[in-house]
């Protein structure tokens, strides 16, 4: 019986906060592991944030390279998810300013976006495909005109499906107002949603 | 504020199931006798679903070598030392010892480098007949100088020479030879050693990276 659950805790994946403690102690093996179970779903949030590829990436990438020189700063005390959100949140929400500052610079890209709307591929799995793409290009559309203190509430709940607890402690915000947010931000999304296919139904007539 | 505005603020943590049971009662109540609000939750609850169900986005393929790339940079620059197998506070003691050994060492082979021709023949013949020329004769004053172990050396060699002046021109040509093979090892040992360490050191550092695969 000791055999089986020890073999069963054997077995069980190590927790985030297991592993963090390891690389703390320099086990380079389990910094991997962590980057391996976060990369995706940070850039998930990061992309949801940001609505660009290449400056998702980069901020998860750096989110990275700061876990590896802050290793020592996380405390056991708080989750690891929430730590590591935290940073990456704080660099997308930086890298959002960064960009606002360059849009100020050239506005000579504006109209650009509505080329990618232009779908021509008659077939008919092609056509459920550019629908589905076009479907979610309207959404993060929307999701990009939200102001940033509730895209990232939004991205937290909605995206990344975490508890209103956790979206507080890492937006250091208390939970009444993460309940406020969330809810302004659902309102918010949902007119924005109707503006766009509203605009969208007039341009294609 | 009315119940419906108490209701609207709710419903979002209602359809997250973030609410008390008392909180949570109220609103079923309220929405089942609410036109109005049961409109908006139905709203919220489908941008909720709308987001739930979008595609998620995953790194590129290439997410993990460019860390990687990344990482080893960083990892130079935390650690640029040769001998960072040490950690923490017993690097600047053992810096400290280093330097104190290098010192101790260069002057000792300095010292044994010019002792040892003395036992040679013509080792270094021509730059004795050049410090010969020189004006230091009295030992103690060459010592204020700031070249003074080196005159003092010369002149030591020289004196202990000066028999043999005549000799020398004829074995200076094979003296240089002399000179390279048996003296000059002694600084590049050292050399090589400094190297090799940092060459170690560097290893331990990409031994190191080669771990970081994800």
């Amino acid at each position: 019986m000791t055999n089986v659950t020890t073999k069963a805790r054997k077995t069980q994946k190590p927790s985030d906060e297991e592993l963090i403690k390891r690389f703390q102690d320099g086990e380079l093996h389990a910094y991997n592991v962590i980057v391996n179970r976060y990369k995706d779903q940070l850039l998930n949030f990061a992309y949801r944030f940001l609505g660009n590829t290449e400056e998702a990436e980069d901020v998860v990438q750096e989110t990275f390279l700061r876990l590896y020189r802050k290793r020592h700063a996380y405390r056991q005390i708080a989750k690891f998810s929430t730590w590591i959100y935290t940073i990456a949140g704080n660099l997308a929400k930086t890298e959002l300013r960064k960009r606002k500052r360059r849009k100020i610079v050239s506005i000579t890209d504006m109209g650009f976006e509505d080329k990618e709307y232009e779908i021509e591929d008659q077939s008919a799995d092609a056509s459920r495909k550019a629908d589905s793409a076009l479907t979610e290009k309207i959404i993060q559309e929307a999701i990009d005109e939200l102001m940033p203190r509730f895209k990232e509430v939004i991205v937290l709940r909605d995206i990344q499906e975490l508890s209103y607890e956790e979206i507080g402690k890492i937006l250091n915000i208390p939970l009444g107002t993460v309940k406020s947010r969330v809810n302004r931000a659902r309102i918010k999304l949902q007119s924005k949603l109707q503006d766009i296919k509203q605009s969208k139904t007039q341009m294609s007539e | 504020m009315s119940e419906c505005d108490k209701c609207k603020r709710q419903l979002s943590a209602y359809i997250d199931n973030e609410l008390g049971e008392d909180e949570k009662q109220k609103i079923i109540s309220h929405i089942a006798s609410c036109k109005g609000c049961k409109e908006i939750l139905n709203g919220l609850t489908s941008v909720r679903d709308t987001l739930t169900t979008l595609p998620k986005h995953k790194t590129s393929p290439t997410f993990n070598t460019v860390l990687q790339a990344q990482l080893r940079r960083e990892m130079r620059l935390e650690d640029p030392k040769p001998i960072q197998f040490l950690k923490g506070f017993f690097r600047v003691p053992a810096y400290a010892a280093m330097a104190v050994i290098f010192i101790a060492a260069g002057i000792f082979l300095d010292r044994s480098f010019f002792m040892e021709q003395t036992t040679r023949s013509a080792g270094i013949a021509d730059i004795t007949l050049q410090i010969e020329e020189a004006p230091v004769k009295d030992i103690s004053e060459a010592e204020k100088t700031e070249d003074s172990r080196v005159l003092k050396n010369y002149v030591i060699v020289n004196e202990q020479f000066s028999s043999q002046e005549q000799n020398l021109s004829r074995r200076s040509s094979a003296a240089d030879s002399d000179y390279q093979t048996t003296n000059r090892p002694s600084y590049p040992r050292s050399a090589t050693g400094t190297s090799s360490r940092s060459q170690s050191g560097f290893r331990v550092q990409q031994a190191s990276l080669e771990t970081v695969e994800f």
